[in-house]
């Protein structure tokens, strides 16, 4: 048993740039890709929700270290291959983004300062904070990926499980967030992002079954250790098929509240995904 | 230079006097510890015994914890010791996350992470460091690994001594003898 070096904040930190991650990808793809007023609705939703996680999240970062004053270090190093060093610019490159993304989706009474072109800038940040988005969801899965010291953390498929639950966890936060008749898709995109969590958890158990013995041994602390209950029922009943069920049963016709259900089920078993798999990692 | 130990397991009594040594010489906080004598299980029934392991900073030479510090304050200097510079650390613990030994740890008081030097400080005085001379059986040898006449890298040589979790592909530099 080791000691639990990372904890609760950084499990929030996680849970929260995925979060952001999530959102402005979701708002991007709408602003982008749509045509309808629900399109727009969901655009600015996620251009709205998206800089708070994150913004949250890195203060809870920086708290987090032993020396929180000090965290400029990170600035004024130059280490490439570092995974938090790229993190850090990356996490401010996109606070920045999103910041100036949600500032273009303000109603156009709160914009103190008027945008030229004000159009064709959203379409530009768009453009810009899908990629950044992307990378954001990733490196929080790099970031526990990259270590060979940790087997469960050690592959690939979690970059692909992040990335997926941090879909997952935004359209749940806008679905949450904007009014029933606003969620055109996001029902349906949710219910195909939680089907292939699915998949990936599966593949997940699957390799940590046939793969090398420190890395059955660490599957085991996830699956049958100290975060078992956590796992089966948080992350796989509560989080991912309850609220698949939900949705492929067609929740939405059934009224706002089922809605409400599956969106929070989605976003309790995103939070506890990063739980269980941080604290496991560790012991 | 390219410092290294040898540890021969067959000599350690687990008399936990290197663990002490250290705490004194480095003035290891409390509850903290920079090496340790593990108990193995080695063998199968019926030849089954317990393995005795000294262990602390395995000085890999492909360091993880010095790749993963996203300030450059863990460092290897020239002689191949893995340090971590205490001004620029900011107690992030992505190093002790990273450590596939478990050799490093979080030193409340100052926010900062600290390890094994070492003993940087005697081997710049020309001394073995504390744990090394302290040994009552001599279970750890010390020296260059790049000197083939050193006692260190001849017993190695010899008894064909193996690194812990060598999978994890670190390259340390203590060797196990057994």
């Amino acid at each position: 048993m080791h000691e639990i070096e990372w904890g609760l904040l950084i499990v929030i930190y996680l849970f929260c740039g995925g979060l952001s991650a999530g959102a402005i990808m979701l708002s991007a793809a709408a602003h982008l890709s749509g045509r309808t007023a629900r399109d727009a609705a969901i655009a600015r939703a996620g251009a709205l929700a998206a800089p708070l996680p994150v913004i949250f999240g890195t203060g809870l970062l920086v708290f987090d270290l032993g020396r929180p004053f000090f965290f400029w270090k990170l600035f004024v190093a130059a280490q490439p291959l570092s995974p938090m060093w790229i993190g850090s610019w990356l996490l401010a490159g996109f606070s920045a983004l999103s910041l100036a993304y949600a500032y273009l989706h303000l109603p156009a009474r709160w914009q103190r300062w008027a945008v030229p072109d004000r159009a064709v800038w959203m379409r530009r940040l768009a453009i810009a904070v899908l990629p950044f988005g992307l990378a954001v969801a990733v490196y929080t899965a790099v970031l526990l990926g990259v270590l060979v010291a940790r087997p469960l953390w050690n592959t690939p498929l979690l970059s692909l499980l992040f990335v997926c639950s941090a879909l997952s966890s935004g359209a749940a936060l806008l679905m949450v967030l904007l009014p029933h008749r606003d969620h055109g898709w996001l029902a349906r995109v949710d219910v195909v992002l939680i089907g292939l969590e699915i998949v990936l958890i599966a593949a997940l158990l699957l390799y940590g079954s046939v793969s090398s013995e420190a890395v059955i041994e660490a599957t085991r602390t996830l699956a049958g250790g100290e975060q078992a209950a956590a796992f089966w029922i948080g992350v796989v009943l509560i989080g991912l098929l309850v609220p698949l069920g939900l949705g492929l049963m067609g929740a939405g016709a059934h009224g706002t509240a089922l809605v409400t259900v599956a969106a929070s089920c989605v976003l309790l078993g995103g939070f506890l995904l990063r739980y269980v798999i941080v604290y496991a990692g560790q012991q | 230079m390219r410092y290294g130990i040898a540890i021969d397991t067959r000599r350690c009594v687990n008399c936990q006097a290197c663990v002490v040594a250290c705490k004194a010489e480095n003035e290891v906080p409390t509850g903290r510890s920079r090496n340790w004598v593990r108990e193995q299980e080695a063998g199968a029934y019926p030849s089954i015994g317990v393995r005795l392991e000294p262990g602390q900073c395995m000085q890999c030479d492909d360091a993880p914890c010095v790749r993963v510090c996203p300030t450059g304050a863990s460092y290897k200097d020239a002689d191949g010791i893995v340090l971590v510079n205490a001004d620029d650390c900011i107690g992030c613990r992505y190093c002790i996350v990273a450590c596939p030994y478990d050799a490093r740890y979080y030193d409340d008081a100052s926010g900062t992470v600290d390890k094994c030097t070492f003993c940087r400080h005697r081997v710049d005085a020309g001394l073995a460091p504390a744990c090394v001379l302290t040994c009552p059986t001599k279970a750890r040898t010390f020296g260059d690994l790049d000197d083939r006449g050193a006692a260190v890298t001849r017993v190695v040589a010899e008894r064909q001594g193996t690194p812990l979790r060598p999978e994890a592909g670190t390259r340390p530099k203590i060797f196990y003898l057994s």
